[in-house]
C-alpha cells in the first residue's frame, strides 16, 4: 500500500494518485468487498462509491491505500446493518451470484455457503483476518472497532464456522 | 485433516480468484464532478447551526436527571428466545431501579431541524457530511431531525433526496446517526465521549421485527411504549441507552457466565420493563484435549521458529495457555507466580498465546520466562482461556482445568507428581 500523501481535493495530482490507487487496487477491493458481502454486483458498486469517496476528500490522506480498504469495509457494514428486509435482498443477490458463477469444489463451495450464514460482522473479521492477511491490529483499524473486539469476533466467528461445518458433515 | 483456519484461507482465496471486475475510472471520475455547483456559505451556515443546535440540546437534556423509578417484578420468560449462548432468563426485581445515565425530555423528542438542501460543494459540509452521513456527492439532505441525546451524542434522522448514495446504498433516503461530542462520531457508531472507544451499533428494529441483535444471541423484547428507551448493560459495563423507537445499544463484548439486562423506559425515563440474560460456559467438554490422552512426542514451536519436542522423559510438563487480550489470564500474573517459582526445576513450564497474531506473545512480566510456544497440533482445540494442561513424565495429560481457580488448583497438585 502507498503511504504518499494527498495533498488537494480534486487537484491533479491528487487525481492521478487516486488513479493509480484505483488501476492498482480496484480488483483487490471488488473481491475483498465480494468476500465480506457475498455479492459481486453490490460489491462492485460499494467499491466504486469507495474511490467516488476518496477522490472527493478534501483532506490529505497519509495511507490512501489504508484509507481506501477502511471505506471499503464500512461500506459492507452499512450495508450490512440495513434491514432485514435488504439483507434477505442481499442474500437473493448472493445466491444468484454464487448460482451463476463458475462452480466451486464441493468443500469449498461448502465452507462459503456457511461463511454466508454467520454475522456480517464476524464474516468481515475473518475475511480481513484469514484472506487480507491482516494482524488483529489491523482488523480492528480496518473495521473502526477495538482490538479486543476484533479478537472476539475472529474467535467466535472461527468457532461458528467450525461448529457450522461439523454439523453439515455430520449430515 | 485440514484446520477450519486452513480450510477457510482456501476457500476465502479460491472464491477470490473467480471475482473478476471491470475497471471504469471514467464513470468514478464522471460520479465526482457531476454534482451542482452553487454557493455554499449559505448551507456551511445553516449545517453549522444546526450541529450546534443538536449538540447544545444535547448538553442541556444531559443535564436534566430525574428520579429512578420503581417496579415490583416482571415476567421476562416470555421476551427471551433461548438460543444456543442464553441459558438463564430471570425476572429481576429492582427497588428503586438504578438512575438511568441521561434523560430525554419529551418536549425535545421530535424537534425538527429544518435545513436548506445541502450538497457537498464545499470542503466544510463534504467533509461534515462525509464523517457524519456518508452521502455520494450527488446526493442531496434535505432534513435534520434531532431524535434524542445520549451522553452528549445527538441521534439524528436525516432525509435526503436526489441521486447517488446513503451510507453506500442508492435505494436509501432515510437514515439515523450519532453525531459526538465536538462532532467526531463515524459510521453512526455511539463512542464513549471520553475516550472516543467504539462501543456499540445502533440498530432499527421496526424493520427487522422487535428482536435485537445482542452479543448474546437474538433477544426478543416487545417493548410496550414504541417510544419507549432501551438500555443494555452488563454487569461491570456501564449503561448505554438508546432513545426512540426501541433502538438498542449494546456492548459488543463479553465474557462467559456475564450478565446483561436490557430495560425498556419510557421517555420520562421510567423503568417499565426490564429482563436479563446469562451467557453460559460454551465450552465442549468433548472437544479439544482430554485427561488420558498419551502421546509418545508432541512437536513444539517456539514463537521465535525454534523446534523441539515434548518426550516422555520422566518429567511432567506444564502448558498455559492465555492471551493479553483476556483479563482473566493477566490476574494469573500475581496469583500463580508464586507457584510457578516453587516449581520443580525439572517440570517444564510453556505459555502458549492463544487467539492472538502469529507469533504475538502473551505478556505476563519480566518475571516470566518460559518459553513461548506455538499452540501444538496434538494440544489445540482450546475453547477458553486461561487453560492449563499438566502432562505426566510419560506424556500422558493428567489435568486439563479452566480459568484462574483451576489453574491454580492444578499448579497446587502439581507436587503429587513424581519427576526424575
Amino acid at each position: 500500500m502507498t503511504s504518499k500523501k494527498l495533498v488537494s481535493l480534486g487537484g491533479s495530482d491528487h487525481a492521478e494518485v487516486i488513479g493509480e490507487l484505483y488501476e492498482r487496487e480496484h480488483l483487490a477491493m471488488v473481491r475483498l468487498a465480494h468476500l465480506i458481502i457475498g455479492a459481486r454486483a453490490v460489491a462492485e458498486e460499494i467499491v466504486h462509491d469507495s474511490f467516488v469517496s476518496l477522490l472527493e476528500r478534501p483532506n490529505g490522506i497519509d495511507n490512501p491505500g489504508a484509507y481506501l480498504r477502511r471505506t471499503v469495509v464500512n461500506g459492507c457494514a452499512s450495508l450490512g446493518r440495513r434491514t432485514a428486509v435488504g439483507t434477505a435482498k442481499l442474500q437473493v443477490i448472493a445466491d444468484r451470484d454464487r448460482h451463476g458463477s463458475v462452480a466451486l469444489p464441493p468443500e469449498i463451495d461448502e465452507t462459503w455457503a456457511v461463511l454466508g450464514s454467520l454475522k456480517q460482522r464476524q464474516r468481515t473479521a475473518l475475511v480481513l483476518r484469514y484472506y487480507e492477511d491482516l494482524t488483529v491490529a489491523e482488523v480492528a483499524h480496518s473495521m473502526d472497532i477495538r482490538p479486543g473486539t476484533a479478537k472476539s469476533l475472529i474467535h467466535r466467528g472461527l468457532k461458528a464456522l467450525k461448529k457450522e461445518l461439523e454439523t453439515h458433515a455430520i449430515n | 485433516m485440514q484446520s477450519t483456519e486452513e480450510r477457510l484461507s482456501q476457500c476465502l482465496t479460491a472464491v477470490a480468484e473467480r471475482t473478476t471486475a471491470d475497471q471504469d475510472w471514467r464513470r468514478v471520475v464522471r460520479a465526482a464532478h457531476d454534482r451542482p455547483q452553487e454557493s455554499a456559505a449559505p448551507r456551511i451556515l445553516a449545517y453549522a447551526a444546526a450541529i450546534v443546535f443538536v449538540l447544545a440540546a444535547g448538553a442541556l437534556i444531559v443535564s436534566r436527571r430525574s428520579a429512578p423509578t420503581r417496579i415490583d417484578a416482571v415476567d421476562s420468560n416470555q421476551y427471551v428466545l433461548p438460543g444456543e449462548t442464553l441459558v438463564s432468563v430471570e425476572p429481576l426485581t429492582v427497588t428503586p431501579a438504578p438512575a438511568p445515565l441521561a434523560q430525554i425530555d419529551p418536549n425535545e423528542l421530535g424537534d425538527e431541524i429544518v435545513v436548506e438542501p445541502l450538497t457537498q460543494t464545499d470542503d466544510k459540509v463534504q467533509s461534515l457530511i462525509a464523517s457524519h452521513v456518508g452521502t455520494s456527492p450527488d446526493r442531496t439532505i434535505t432534513k435534520v431531525t434531532l431524535l434524542g441525546t445520549i451522553d452528549g451524542h445527538a441521534f439524528v434522522e436525516v432525509i435526503t433526496d436526489g441521486p447517488g448514495t446513503l451510507a453506500g446504498r442508492t435505494d436509501n433516503l432515510r437514515d439515523r446517526w450519532f453525531i459526538g461530542p465536538g462532532g467526531g462520531s463515524a459510521s453512526g457508531d455511539f463512542v464513549d465521549p471520553d475516550t472516543t472507544d467504539f462501543m456499540g451499533s445502533a440498530i432499527d428494529p421496526s424493520s427487522s421485527g422487535p428482536s435485537y441483535s445482542t452479543p448474546v444471541g437474538d433477544v426478543v423484547w416487545n417493548v410496550r411504549d414504541e417510544t419507549a428507551i432501551v438500555t443494555f448493560e452488563s454487569d461491570d459495563t456501564r449503561a448505554w441507552i438508546r432513545p426512540v423507537g426501541g433502538y438498542a445499544i449494546f456492548p459488543t463484548e463479553f465474557d462467559t457466565g456475564e450478565r446483561f439486562t436490557l430495560r425498556a423506559l419510557d421517555i420520562n425515563g421510567e423503568v417499565i420493563d426490564q429482563t436479563s440474560v446469562t451467557t453460559e460456559d460454551s465450552t465442549d467438554s468433548s472437544i479439544g484435549p482430554q485427561i488420558g490422552d498419551r502421546f509418545d512426542r508432541i512437536e513444539v514451536t517456539e514463537l521465535d521458529g525454534n523446534q523441539f519436542q515434548i518426550e516422555p522423559d520422566g518429567n511432567p510438563t506444564v502448558l498455559l495457555y492465555g492471551a493479553d487480550w483476556c483479563a482473566p489470564c493477566q490476574a494469573i500474573q500475581d496469583q500463580t507466580l508464586p507457584l510457578i517459582e516453587t516449581i520443580d526445576p525439572n517440570v517444564s513450564v510453556l505459555l502458549v498465546p492463544t487467539y492472538t497474531s502469529p507469533g504475538e506473545t502473551w505478556n505476563l512480566g519480566p518475571e516470566w520466562d518460559q518459553p513461548q510456544i506455538q499452540i501444538p497440533t496434538d494440544l489445540s482445540g482450546i475453547q477458553q482461556v486461561p487453560t492449563i494442561i499438566i502432562l505426566d513424565g510419560n506424556n500422558t495429560i493428567v489435568s486439563v482445568s479452566i480459568g484462574v481457580d483451576g489453574v491454580i488448583e492444578a499448579l497446587a497438585s502439581l507436587e503429587n507428581l513424581p519427576t526424575n
